[in-house]
Order: C-alpha cells, then sequence, then structure tokens
C-alpha cells in the first residue's frame, strides 16, 4: 500500500517531544489498518468482545490516542471519504490477498504454527465500515476530533497542513506528499517499542519526519515532477506503476522529459495523466472545526467497558490521564509569539 | 588562546548552569569581548532562556576572539556541582574543541568538557505589551510553586493596582498566595490594569529551582501572554526566562 519511493525520501529521527503542543491531522484509516493488524493475540485472532465483535482498534485507538495527548501532540483523525474510481485495481488486490491470507490463516492455525497464523492473520486485515463507525464513535465520546475527507483521507489532510490549520500530517505511506503535505510524520501511531514481525526481537521505534520542501531539494525536482516520478514507480491508483521502472531510474526520466508519460501511455491501461491531476487537485473540503475537549466519561464506559466489554479499571484509568492531557494540552508555546499568532 | 574567564565563586556559576540544565540539554554560549551570553528554547517550546553575563562579574576576562561554544548542559551541570563554594573557577579554551573547567580551592582540579555542535538560537526577543511588573523575592515565588504544586498543575498570577495574588485550583483543593507591598515578600509592583494569566506549575518549578531566597525577582506578565521572569547574577548579570502561558477552562 502506498507508494514505494522510501528509498529516496529523506526523513530525520526525532523525539515524540518535539511534537509538543502541535496540531496533527492523522490518516485515521492507516492508524486503524495498524491497530487491527497489530493488535491481536498470539495465534493472530484480533481483541474481541463477549459477542465476537472485533475491538483491537478501539483498544489501539483509545490508548495510542491518550499517549499522543500526554505528549502534548493534538491529533485529529482524517477519514477516507469515497475513493476515486481509479483505484478500483487496488481495492481488489488487497481484497484479494486478504482472502488468500485468510485461507493461509487457518491452515496454519489447523497445523498449530501460531508464528505463521499470526503472519496471515495480519495481512488478512480488513477494514469495514462498523470498525470505522466505531472509531468514530469512540473519537467523539474522548473529544478528540474527526474529520470526514469527500475523498482520500491523505489528500484532506494534506491541505488542512497547507491551510496551516494543523502543523503536519501522519502517515505511514508517502503518498501525503504527493498530495503536497509540507510536513508529514510517520510512525506515530507506532512509536514505542515494537516487536520484529516474526521474531523474538524488539526495536524502538521513534517518529521520523518528512519536510517536503527538504525533500525536493534534495532530489532537485518540484512536487509535479514527485507525482510524476511516484507515478512511474506504481501509486494505488495504479499498482506497480510502469515494468521495470524503479524509484531511481523513474527520477532519471522525471528530471530530463518534459513529459515523461507520453512513452508509456500507450502499454499503459490506466490514464495516468488523470492520476497526475487527481493528486495535484484533490477533490477536499473546508468543514470541519478541531477542538480538543473533555472526555464524555460516562459515555466512554458505556461504549467501551458495558458494549464491548474492556476491563472497567483500566478505562477509567485512561480516563483520568486524558483529563490531565487535556487540560495540560492547553499549554501555549512560545511561537505563538515569536510568529504570528 | 581563544579565552580565558575567572569567576569567583564557583558554586553561584554552577547553580545557574543547574537551573538552565533543568530546561534544555545543550546549549550554545556566546563569549564576546562584552560577555557571555546564550539564548534556548525547552525542546517542547514553552519556555525560553536569556542568560547574559557581562564582563564585570567576572574577576578575570580575557578574550582573545569572539567563540561560539557548544556544550552538552548536563555534562556541564555535574561537572560544575563538584565545586566547592570557595572555590575559583577558571573557564578556558585553547585551539583545540573543549573546554577546560578549572575549579581552584584546596587543589586545582581541572576538567575538560568536549564542545559539541549546536544550532544557535537565532530569535529577537518580542516586546511584549505587559501589563503586570512586580518585584518579588526569590523566596516567595519558590514557596508558591511548591504550595500550589500539592493542590494542581497550573498556577494563576493576577494583578490588581495594590495586590499579588498567586492561585492554584485542583479539583478538589486550591491554595492563595496574597502579596501587597506591605509585605516583606513584594517590593514593588507596577499594575496598568486588571491582569491575569495562568502557567504550567513543572515549568515554573525548574525555573525557580536555581533562585536565591533572598533574589529580587522582576515578574512581568500580560492577560494570557507569556510570564517574564528577570533574576540578576552579582547585580550586573541577568538570567531571563520566558514562559508560555496556559489557556484557562
Amino acid at each position: 500500500m502506498g507508494v514505494p519511493i522510501g528509498e529516496l525520501i529523506p526523513k530525520k529521527e526525532i523525539e515524540i517531544e518535539n511534537l509538543n503542543g502541535r496540531k496533527i491531522a492523522i490518516d485515521a484509516f492507516n492508524a486503524v489498518y495498524q491497530f487491527l493488524s497489530t493488535i491481536r493475540q498470539r495465534d493472530g485472532t484480533p481483541l474481541m468482545d463477549s459477542k465476537g465483535r472485533i475491538t483491537s482498534h478501539l483498544s489501539g485507538l483509545f490508548y495510542r490516542t491518550i499517549n499522543l495527548m500526554e505528549a502534548g501532540i493534538k491529533p485529529a483523525y482524517v477519514f477516507d471519504g469515497k475513493p476515486p474510481e481509479f483505484k478500483k485495481k487496488e481495492l481488489e488486490m488487497r481484497e484479494k490477498a486478504r482472502e488468500e491470507a485468510k485461507v493461509k490463516w487457518e491452515e496454519a492455525l489447523a497445523a498449530g504454527e501460531l508464528e505463521e497464523a499470526k503472519k496471515y492473520a495480519q495481512r488478512a486485515t480488513k477494514v469495514n465500515e462498523q470498525l470505522i463507525n466505531d472509531a468514530k464513535k469512540l473519537l467523539e465520546l474522548m473529544g478528540i476530533p474527526w474529520v470526514q475527507a469527500p475523498s482520500e483521507g491523505e489528500a484532506q489532510a494534506a491541505y488542512m497542513v497547507l491551510k496551516g490549520n494543523v502543523w503536519a500530517s501522519a502517515s505511514q505511506d508517502y503518498d501525503s506528499l504527493l498530495f503536497g503535505t509540507p510536513r508529514l510524520v510517520r510512525n506515530l501511531t507506532i512509536t514505542g517499542r515494537r516487536k520484529l514481525p516474526g521474531k523474538d526481537i524488539y526495536v524502538e521505534i521513534k517518529p521520523e519526519l518528512i519536510v517536503l520542501e527538504e525533500v525536493l531539494k534534495e532530489l532537485k525536482i518540484t512536487r509535479e515532477k514527485l507525482i510524476e516520478l511516484a507515478i512511474l514507480v506504481g501509486t494505488d491508483y495504479n499498482p506497480g506503476g510502469i515494468k521495470g521502472i524503479g524509484p531511481k531510474k523513474a527520477l532519471e526520466i522525471v528530471k530530463y522529459k518534459k513529459d515523461p508519460f507520453a512513452l508509456y501511455i500507450k502499454h499503459s491501461d490506466v490514464d495516468l495523466y488523470a492520476i497526475k491531476e487527481f493528486f495535484l487537485n484533490p477533490p477536499v473540503t473546508d468543514e470541519y472545526k478541531l477542538e480538543w475537549k473533555m472526555p464524555d466519561e460516562e459515555g466512554v464506559l458505556k461504549f467501551l467497558c458495558d458494549e464491548h466489554d474492556f476491563s472497567e479499571e483500566r478505562v477509567k484509568n485512561g480516563l483520568q490521564r486524558l483529563k490531565k492531557a487535556v487540560r495540560a494540552g492547553r499549554q501555549f508555546t512560545l511561537e505563538s509569539w515569536f510568529v504570528k499568532r | 588562546m581563544p579565552f580565558e574567564i575567572v569567576f569567583d565563586g564557583a558554586k553561584d556559576f554552577a547553580d545557574l548552569i543547574a537551573t538552565a540544565s533543568n530546561l534544555i540539554d545543550e546549549a550554545a554560549f556566546k563569549v564576546t569581548e562584552d560577555g557571555i551570553s546564550m539564548r534556548a528554547m525547552d525542546p517542547s517550546r514553552v519556555v525560553l532562556i536569556d542568560l547574559n553575563l557581562p564582563t564585570s562579574i567576572f574577576s578575570k576576562y580575557d578574550v582573545e576572539s569572539e567563540e561560539t561554544i557548544g556544550v552538552n548542559m548536563d555534562h556541564f551541570k555535574k561537572i560544575l556541582k563538584r565545586s566547592k563554594s570557595k572555590d575559583t573557577l577558571v573557564l578556558r579554551k585553547g585551539e583545540e574543541n573543549f573546554l577546560d573547567i578549572i575549579l581552584q580551592g584546596t587543589a586545582t582540579r581541572k576538567f575538560r568538557l568536549p564542545l559539541i555542535d549546536v544550532e544557535e538560537l537565532e530569535l529577537e526577543l518580542p516586546e511584549l505589551p505587559f501589563t503586570a511588573k512586580a518585584v518579588v523575592l526569590g523566596e516567595v515565588l519558590k514557596e508558591a510553586v511548591k504550595d500550589a504544586s500539592l493542590v494542581s498543575d497550573s498556577l494563576k498570577f493576577i494583578a490588581t493596582p495594590n495586590e499579588l495574588m498567586l492561585k492554584a485550583e485542583g479539583e478538589t483543593q486550591e491554595v492563595e498566595i496574597k502579596l501587597t507591598l506591605e509585605d516583606e515578600g513584594l517590593l514593588d509592583l507596577e499594575v496598568q490594569e486588571e491582569t491575569k494569566s495562568a502557567y504550567g506549575i513543572s515549568y515554573l518549578a525548574d525555573m525557580v529551582k536555581g533562585i536565591g531566597k533572598a533574589d529580587e525577582v522582576i515578574v512581568q506578565f500580560g492577560n494570557e501572554m507569556p510570564l517574564q521572569m528577570d533574576y540578576p547574577i552579582r547585580d550586573e548579570g541577568r538570567l531571563t526566562f520566558l514562559l508560555a502561558p496556559r489557556v484557562e477552562e
């Protein structure tokens, strides 16, 4: 998922405290997907309530959001709307891969191979509408803002950064850069100690900051050229890209060809120009309000504990931390006085 | 040799560095023929530290060429902490990228601290339209912060023409500290209009830790504006903190 151009992108590791006071638009689908795929039992079964409904995403969203708030970050989750027509192929491919993984998961479970089972279970992760609606409801109760994008969430997040309503967007995918986000934070929702998949090794994951201006300077290209580069390599809208073209070759091509698509358009079954236009001018909305409010404690307890069987003690403890963080989040940074207020 | 600077009473210098090191990990000190200065912001960008030490507070001040030296504040603090109050402190730098920290007392102890690259904070201090100014004894601030931390994580500063009030409200408890010019702790008060603003206790605690009880501290603030705290170092030197406010509920 996402455009595979990571090797070209200069990024710097930062400390979570450097993000204190920052408002950040988080790619909600990306975050929910990560919670669903990583928060699982040993055999790969997701967390579930007594009625068999999945709760991994709620657990991740609740505790991770509190951690971010405690670090002084103000998260706003941006949810995907209707995908563009040309994303169909990618979505179909993902569905197929998931189904295959599901079969392998069941096979591995039957054979008692737990590590394997977990690996395939993660690949079988599916985000459906119910899970997304749960996530929105929980955020609402927690007092955390969420935004409904008309189309791609990353495009909307990038727009919000460009407008100056938030400081950066957060996602694991680099697509946000194509949509023009001036700042992209990676690893935000997975920062901390993480187990490497399939191994008994733990690594410390820190957030990474990618500044679009620095990326373009380093590669000596414009954003438009970066989009062309990504399309040659392959995006969610033209998976696989042009056969035989990797990131390095693509960089050479876009640098020296004024219209790099001209060569390949007849071999491509998608309209590369239309994809480029979509990255440049995606549908976005101004209809959102970013406010971080005190949580509705009763509502959260009812939703997580009564409906979904979370431990009341842990949720209450989380709510205390969240309330404290909301209060502390009312701390200004000095930039408000040094730069424009 | 780029510089050799001597300060009598190493302990005072150690306290100063210890105070700054509560808030910043590394700092770039500018050593010029006018004195030593340093400006830095804490990583969360809530507090700014501005230090100014003119040559007059040093017993010897030889600077051959202007230098900016970057130091790890924790290491610097730990070395200075080894000083006794009667020790004389010598800061010396030659051509090499080291700072010699020499403590002269019953023996001469020389530490070498490697210098590091630290980005200088190129930042003009804004002219802030403060509406309240008070001169307070260091002791009052230190005690107020301790009192307030029992009940809350923020402390409200409220100034009226005749009174400075510091107030902290927790979920169940609260504390009020009142100061008028009748009180020994308040030396001066100038208030243009009733001014209220709240600040985070943890930052205030770090800021007042190194203040001497008898120091006369100048506190300035405005409605929902930063708080500026100046305290003198050997009369002519000055350590300034600028602390961003918290929004009140």
